[in-house]
């Protein structure tokens, strides 16, 4: 069985991939929905809760599969930004991201928050902008919970 | 947040456990090849080695163990590595604990365990929440602990599948700290290649190593040794392999940035 699973959707006549669950190496069944274009091909990431070594292993062979598209990953979480600055070939050249999530956490509370950060909102190309604490509408404080060096590097590399 | 201990702070420690005449316990705050040649030096009593130094001494065989001061302050993980050092395979017993004072809990799983709802159950037992960011860590070692004895460790074994019993995840948990050790019973773990490929995989990068192929490009160990204060490995030859990752949880990776890794070798 499966523990990634992967729905296609039609987003303005193009079709889009919407991933959840954990990326193992179970990603190899899912293959057959991917096939090598040099159109644009989205993949929605939020709902993936996990990656372990054997799903970075299986990606990379993913993004070689469609090494001739242009892919944009959108709602990165964590745990996969997390590959993208430490696994050569996890963000390959033919692949940008559009959007990832920020944590921030709160030692009062002992809370967190995922921000969305957005292309052209938060960060272009070369830079990000980002608050290094957030009020929440109850007043708590939110410290960004991350290295800005280390986490946003894929984007200033 | 610094971990430093000066050579003089080192060396009152190790002179407490040499005055307890353990000739087993052969430490030291400094390594010297020559004096490597006439004792192996059980134990280097190291400061400001970087993860890839510190694993490089042990995977070459240069010393057995490593100990730097870190989340686990180096004065227990030091007495915790001589109770082993005098009877060493005493790790590999399920009963042997490594955190002094810790909660605990067990956990057994085989080759056909499902392991997603396996570590649903795990975090809600112990307390943390899986789904946040702070919990990556911690999900990430005791996945990768689990992959290694569900998958890796049978495909060398000798054993015929249904006379291996059950592997044992055990948790101990403190303040701060979780101690999180896997036991199976295959013994097919070949201690320094093991930590050898987590080093190439430190060298080289994990993306250019991944595709070392066969027995694993040394990703997983990667992620545990990444996550981890303390490594400690035993293995005893088709029989039993026990592995644990001491690693500070519900901390901030600025925080996590600071430890120092420390890597005690058992076999």
């Amino acid at each position: 069985m499966s523990k990634c699973k992967i729905k296609t959707i039609t987003n303005n006549g193009m079709t889009e991939f919407l991933f959840s669950g954990s990326i193992d190496e179970t990603l190899i069944i899912h293959f057959d929905l991917f096939s090598d274009t040099k159109d644009v091909v989205t993949l929605h990431l939020d709902e993936v809760i996990a990656i372990n070594s054997t799903g970075i292993r299986e990606w990379i062979n993913l993004m070689t599969r469609l090494k001739s598209a242009n892919i944009r990953l959108t709602k990165c979480p964590k745990v996969l930004v997390d590959q993208i600055n430490m696994v050569k070939g996890f963000l390959p050249a033919n692949a940008g991201v559009d959007s990832f999530y920020v944590p921030y956490f709160s030692e009062q509370s002992g809370t967190e928050r995922k921000i969305l950060f957005e292309r052209n909102i938060q960060f272009t190309d070369k830079e990000v902008n980002f608050e290094s604490t957030i009020v929440d509408e109850d007043g708590a404080v939110f410290e960004i919970d991350i290295i800005p060096d280390k986490y946003f590097k894929f984007i200033r590399s | 947040m610094n971990f430093s201990m000066s050579n003089e702070a080192r060396q009152l420690i190790v002179d407490q456990f040499l005055a307890k005449r353990n000739p087993a316990f052969n430490c030291a705050t400094e390594y010297s090849e020559e004096a490597s040649n006439k004792a192996k030096m059980f134990a280097l009593l190291a400061d400001g080695e970087s993860p890839l130094q510190a694993i490089e001494r042990v995977a070459s065989g240069q010393i057995k163990n490593i100990v730097q001061n870190s989340y686990w302050p180096m004065q227990e993980k030091l007495s915790t590595l001589y109770s082993l050092a005098k009877e060493p395979m005493i790790f590999l017993i399920e009963d042997f604990y490594v955190l002094d004072g810790a909660a605990k809990f067990e956990f057994s799983f085989n080759t056909q365990t499902y392991i997603n709802r396996f570590i649903e159950d795990i975090f809600s037992d112990i307390g943390i929440d899986i789904g946040s960011s702070r919990a990556i860590p911690v999900r990430q070692t005791i996945e990768e602990l689990v992959i290694n004895a569900q998958h890796d460790a049978p495909v060398n074994s000798k054993a015929e599948p249904n006379s291996v019993g059950d592997s044992i995840l055990i948790i101990e948990k403190s303040e701060k700290l979780l101690a999180v050790s896997v036991i199976d019973e295959y013994g097919t773990l070949s201690i320094h290649p093991f930590l050898k490929k987590i080093e190439n995989s430190l060298r080289i990068g994990a993306g250019e190593s991944i595709n070392f192929g066969q027995g694993g490009a040394g990703l997983g160990g990667s992620l545990i040794y990444k996550n981890t204060d303390t490594l400690i490995l035993s293995c005893k030859p088709d029989r039993k392999t026990r592995v644990t990752s001491v690693l500070p949880y519900n901390m901030n990776e600025d925080k996590l940035s600071y430890m120092q890794k420390s890597i005690f070798v058992l076999a």
